[in-house]
């Protein structure tokens, strides 16, 4: 008889179980069972604890008060403020009509020629419906309190005309027409107090220059003539004007009279008056040093920039914080001419000031940007303050939060995994 | 009958033929006990709850805590590949022979054998307690009874040719 090799093999099996001799069991087990049990259980309710913490945690970081921060359409800031970042409109942005948005903190020319303020107290952009506006690169000025803006309007076909809009009221007031001819508005600039506006212009023919300055508050505007080549200028409160000439040279003009040169050579041109009309902060290039006007000593003054700072940048000033602190442009000639914003003071002495980074400017508008130096806060002697507000804050990339919320909540539960598989 | 009691009941009962399934699925006697203890000590811990028969439970508990401890032992193990010389017959008897060369199979192969030598389901009975397909089970348990043909050749009558 023969036998199948399966049915030998289940034998052969049965006997090695049979041979195995009495294993002891413990007479605990059912006590060790239900204690594994309960601290199953309670793995159980910490899991769930971590993950509501974790996933909660997540969800406020993402979506709590850092969030509306970063919305400025939520933020409001009492009196209003500079963005510490200033950047360019997207190309979506609606057009405003009603051009009363309110107090305005920045103003500029976008890249896609059109006017845009930054009101003050929520840091939101208006790309406004200016009456007149031409889309070719023209002149937009912002007054140091952020009220008014200027800009030359171009609504009829020939003739120049200057007109401010109140950005509180959204009232437009005409404040400069010459019927005669189309001038070519090289720069518009406000007084410290808001109430003259300068302007330096030049003939179609670039033959001819003028300096046109107007009392807004009670118009009669004028013109004087000017040597050829004047490309800037500043107004000081009692309508005294500085010209900077493009070949070099720096041209005084008092209210009611002609300009004369009060300083001739190159790489200076004109900025913005002290409140007080004493300083003119200037304009200058590729340089590391900040230049000043003393009006009263006719002198130059010089601020040289602190080692490893600054090194060759465009440098605009934007306007006065007080009688001695200056607020400049400074685009980095190395940097892709990324613009910063620069509190610094005419010279260097135990008083003298110099902060950078109190602000960044998008240089696509760098050239045109205008603020309203007024709203900067007071400087209360530390170097940690705030001049500037983040209405939006850094373009946040959330996404390695919520991984790390995500990767935190996974290894929480790996952990208790473990430990249950462990102790469970 | 309170859950406790019942519970003790079954571990009397069902205890011994427990221990031996697990000595076949380690090849050792420590093993087996700390095998057949840990799945009880699970059955206990979900005693209300287990709606099949307690005995299939605490079974496939052993099945797959077997193999799990293997994973977590196979690091520290050496290569089959050293245990593929046939064991010296020195034992003559074949039930030690069987266990000695039991003992060089991997804990699936071992696990698989045990399933469809000893318990006697079929492969899709195997593959269903194991969690795997019936061809897996067909697969391992061909290459199980060539290894153990070829660690025992004196096997091979036992074994058979072609099972």
């Amino acid at each position: 008889m023969t036998t199948r090799p399966d049915r030998d093999l289940r034998d052969a099996f049965h006997r090695v179980a049979d041979s195995t001799s009495p294993l002891p069991i413990d007479d605990d087990l059912w006590q060790r069972g239900h204690t594994a049990r309960r601290r199953g259980q309670a793995f159980a309710v910490a899991a769930v604890l971590a993950l509501v913490v974790s996933v909660g945690g997540v969800a406020t970081l993402v979506t709590g008060t850092d969030r509306e921060a970063r919305t400025a359409s939520t933020e409001v800031v009492e009196g209003g403020a500079v963005p510490s970042s200033i950047v360019d409109i997207p190309d979506d942005l609606a057009v405003t009509t009603d051009l009363a948005v309110g107090q305005g903190s920045a103003a500029f020319i976008s890249s896609s020629g059109d006017p845009v303020v930054i009101t003050a107290t929520d840091g939101l952009p208006h790309r406004l419906d200016l009456p007149g506006w031409d889309q070719a690169p023209i002149a937009l000025a912002l007054s140091s309190d952020g009220r008014t803006i200027a800009y030359q309007d171009a609504s009829a076909e020939s003739g120049t005309y200057l007109t401010t809009v109140d950005l509180e009221t959204g009232r437009s007031v005409r404040v400069f027409s010459d019927d005669s001819q189309r001038l070519l508005v090289n720069e518009l600039s406000w007084s410290p107090d808001g109430r003259w506006l300068a302007w330096v212009a030049t003939t179609q023919d670039g033959l001819l220059a003028l300096l046109g300055r107007v009392d807004t508050s009670e118009g009669r505007p004028r013109q004087v003539r000017l040597p050829s080549g004047a490309v800037d200028v500043a107004v000081a409160d009692d309508g005294s004007a500085l010209v900077g000439l493009g070949g070099g040279g720096l041209l005084m003009a008092d209210p009611d009279r002609g300009a004369v040169s009060v300083f001739s050579g190159p790489g200076v041109g004109a900025g913005a008056f002290s409140p007080d009309g004493r300083h003119v902060a200037l304009r200058s290039s590729a340089t590391q040093t900040s230049y000043t006007w003393d009006t009263d000593a006719d002198e130059l003054l010089e601020h040289p920039f602190p080692e490893d700072t600054l090194a060759a940048v465009d440098v605009r000033p934007l306007g006065w914080m007080d009688d001695q602190r200056q607020v400049l442009l400074a685009q980095d000639l190395r940097g892709g001419y990324s613009g910063e914003l620069v509190v610094t003071t005419p010279t260097v002495d135990d008083t003298s000031t110099w902060r950078r980074s109190v602000g960044r400017v998008d240089r696509d508008i760098a050239d045109s940007l205008t603020i309203a130096v007024d709203l900067l806060p007071d400087l209360d002697g530390t170097s940690s303050q705030q001049l500037t507000y983040d209405f939006d804050g850094p373009e946040r990339d959330i996404s390695w939060i919520i991984g790390l919320g995500v990767a935190a909540a996974i290894a929480v539960l790996m952990g208790l995994r473990w430990l249950w598989r462990r102790f469970g | 009958m309170t859950d406790r009691s019942g519970f003790d009941a079954f571990v009397r009962a069902r205890g011994p033929a427990l221990a031996r399934t697990a000595y076949l699925l380690t090849g050792d006697h420590h093993l087996a006990e700390d095998l057949v203890q840990a799945a009880l000590v699970q059955a206990a811990k979900h005693w209300e709850r287990i709606d099949t028969s307690p005995e299939a439970y605490v079974r496939r508990t052993m099945y797959h805590q077997n193999i799990s401890w293997w994973r977590g032992r196979k690091l520290a193990e050496t290569s089959l590949e050293s245990y593929d010389a046939p064991v010296p017959a020195t034992d003559p008897t074949i039930r030690l022979t069987l266990e000695q060369a039991l003992r060089r199979l991997t804990p699936r192969q071992r696990t698989v054998l045990v399933l469809r030598y000893f318990e006697d389901l079929t492969e899709v009975q195997t593959a269903a307690e194991l969690g795997i397909s019936s061809g897996a089970v067909k697969s391992m348990s061909r290459d199980a009874l060539r290894r153990l043909r070829t660690l025992a050749p004196e096997l091979a009558d036992l074994v058979g040719a072609d099972t």
